[in-house]
């Protein structure tokens, strides 16, 4: 063996030493700055790749432009008939807010950012978006999107920001199921670990064997652990099992993680003495061309509790 | 030198690339591992402290951008540490150097396999490594067929990226006598 060759080994054992030995706050911090290295090449990445995209979804023709666009009214005209029903609801629950003396109500600060990369390793399920610390995102942070929650921050740099998605195993959330007093504990605890990511299977685990819960039934965070609020939405029970010692419910997520592309990250959650102003504004994705949105602030269903007597 | 900076910006191109391309939904969500073909062009084009130079920096930004840090009782844990990488692509950097006289002797299809089957390697002994952590919450260990469609998968794609390559190093050699190999080492093999 040649003589660099024997130094170059031992530089070699030496440094993947001292590598090896790093402890895993320095690890993350370290994550952070390659993820901020690279994070301009995938969001240009990510743009090439939408506009190619967009090119070849926007080739329709004049017969299905006239049927979308027909379905899109449709769509409108009942969401506008929905959010008129909520505004009287809304209206009124301020009302009985008030005649009750509730003290707390909870509002979330939304942060809206873009999916620029998906994981390239093949066992872990996360993204990488382009908001960071410099936008008040810090680790452990709710993601959602409005069709529910999407998953939590890891490590966070200045503009980037890493995001554990509810179809990882490290992922757990406390939810409970909606017309039922029960909880349990939720995480993508496959039968295979090998999965489609983009269809996780959820299960809710160590809920009590005198459940008993139906397909169809919404499921929430239960706000238990500190990390997720109560009140967001995960998904719906699609199979409920009992077990020697507890039951099961397999839950399906609405969203496709998998082409998620704008995800909001709940940055704080305030807590009002004053009760809210009467509109408020509802997260809406942010548009591909326009400057970068202000978080956004929503009010949410939360259980709330009355102040105390004295 | 500059050979070597310029395989380094590639690799660095590529891993932008790995990480905007998106699994195949056919091998089980296999995703594109190009590390292993850049280990193979510098394990037949430098001499063997090149190899080590590039398994360290690939290794070490392999994991830097790909581990998972998971936050527990206030502190942070991992399940697969900082580093393993570096270990892993120098093991395979040295195979693939020492077996430079079979891509001499115009077998040119060793180095492919080699880094298809590193490929591979890598995704399974990630997968044991995460099995074993997890093992304390879940008790299970799974070794299901679309576990081994996955990771033959992350090897077939690596396969088929370094097959065009080395085919073409091994074009150039018989018909423009052009050496991939290193002048001063080729006596030596």
């Amino acid at each position: 063996m040649k003589r660099w060759n024997i130094i170059a080994l031992a530089a070699f054992i030496a440094l993947t030493v001292v590598v090896l030995l790093i402890n895993p706050r320095l690890g993350q911090k370290i994550q952070g700055t390659f993820l901020a290295m690279i994070t301009p090449f995938l969001k240009s990445g990510s743009e090439l790749e939408k506009k190619i995209t967009a090119v070849r979804v926007g080739l329709k023709s004049l017969e299905e432009l006239e049927e979308e666009n027909a379905d899109l009214l449709v769509e409108n005209k009942k969401l506008r008939a929905t959010n008129q029903l909520l505004a009287e609801v809304q209206t009124e629950n301020a009302q009985l807010r008030k005649s009750l003396d509730f003290r707390e109500r909870s509002t979330f600060t939304l942060v809206p950012a873009r999916v620029v990369a998906r994981d390239a390793s093949a066992w872990w399920n996360s993204i990488v978006i382009d908001r960071g610390s410099n936008d008040g995102i810090r680790p452990e942070m709710p993601v959602v999107t409005d069709q529910g929650l999407v998953g939590k921050t890891t490590t966070v740099d200045d503009n980037v920001s890493r995001v554990v998605l509810i179809s990882d195993e490290n992922c757990k959330v406390a939810v409970v199921v909606e017309g039922s007093p029960d909880k349990g504990i939720l995480w993508s605890v496959t039968g295979t670990r090998v999965s489609d990511p983009a269809v996780p299977e959820l299960t809710i685990r160590f809920l009590p064997k005198t459940a008993s819960l139906k397909p169809g039934q919404k499921v929430y965070s239960s706000g238990l652990g500190g990390v997720f609020p109560s009140g967001l939405l995960v998904g719906e029970v699609i199979d409920f099992t009992v077990r020697e010692l507890d039951a099961q419910a397999k839950v399906q997520s609405e969203i496709d993680l998998a082409t998620i592309e704008d995800v909001f990250v709940i940055v704080n959650q305030t807590e009002e003495e004053e009760e809210p102003e009467t509109e408020r504004a509802t997260p809406v994705a942010p548009q591909p061309t326009a400057p970068r949105p202000k978080p956004t602030e929503i009010p949410v269903a939360r259980p709330v509790r009355p102040s105390s007597p004295n | 030198m500059a050979l070597f900076a310029l395989v380094l910006a590639c690799f660095f191109a590529s891993l932008v690339v790995q990480f905007l391309v998106p699994p195949i939904d056919a091998l089980h969500h296999a995703k594109m591992i190009l590390t292993p073909v850049f280990l193979s062009y510098i394990a037949l084009a430098f001499e063997y402290p090149f190899v080590l130079a590039f398994a360290f920096i690939a290794g070490f930004v392999w994991d830097a951008l790909t581990v998972q840090f998971i936050p527990r009782q206030g502190s942070l844990a991992v399940e697969i540490w900082l580093g393993w990488s570096i270990i892993l692509y120098g093991v395979v950097g040295s195979l693939m150097h020492g077996m430079r006289p079979w891509f001499q002797r115009g077998k040119w299809f060793v180095h492919p396999m080699l880094s298809g089957l590193s490929a591979s390697a890598i995704v399974l002994v990630e997968y044991l490594m995460i099995s074993l952590q997890r093992m304390e919450e879940t008790h299970l260990f799974f070794f299901p067929g679309s576990l081994w469609i996955r990771v033959l998968g992350h090897g077939l794609i690596c396969l088929i990226a370094a097959l065009p390559f080395c085919l073409i190093f091994s074009l150039a050699a018989k018909l423009f006598r052009f050496e991939i190999i290193p002048e001063e080492s080729r006596g030596r093999l």
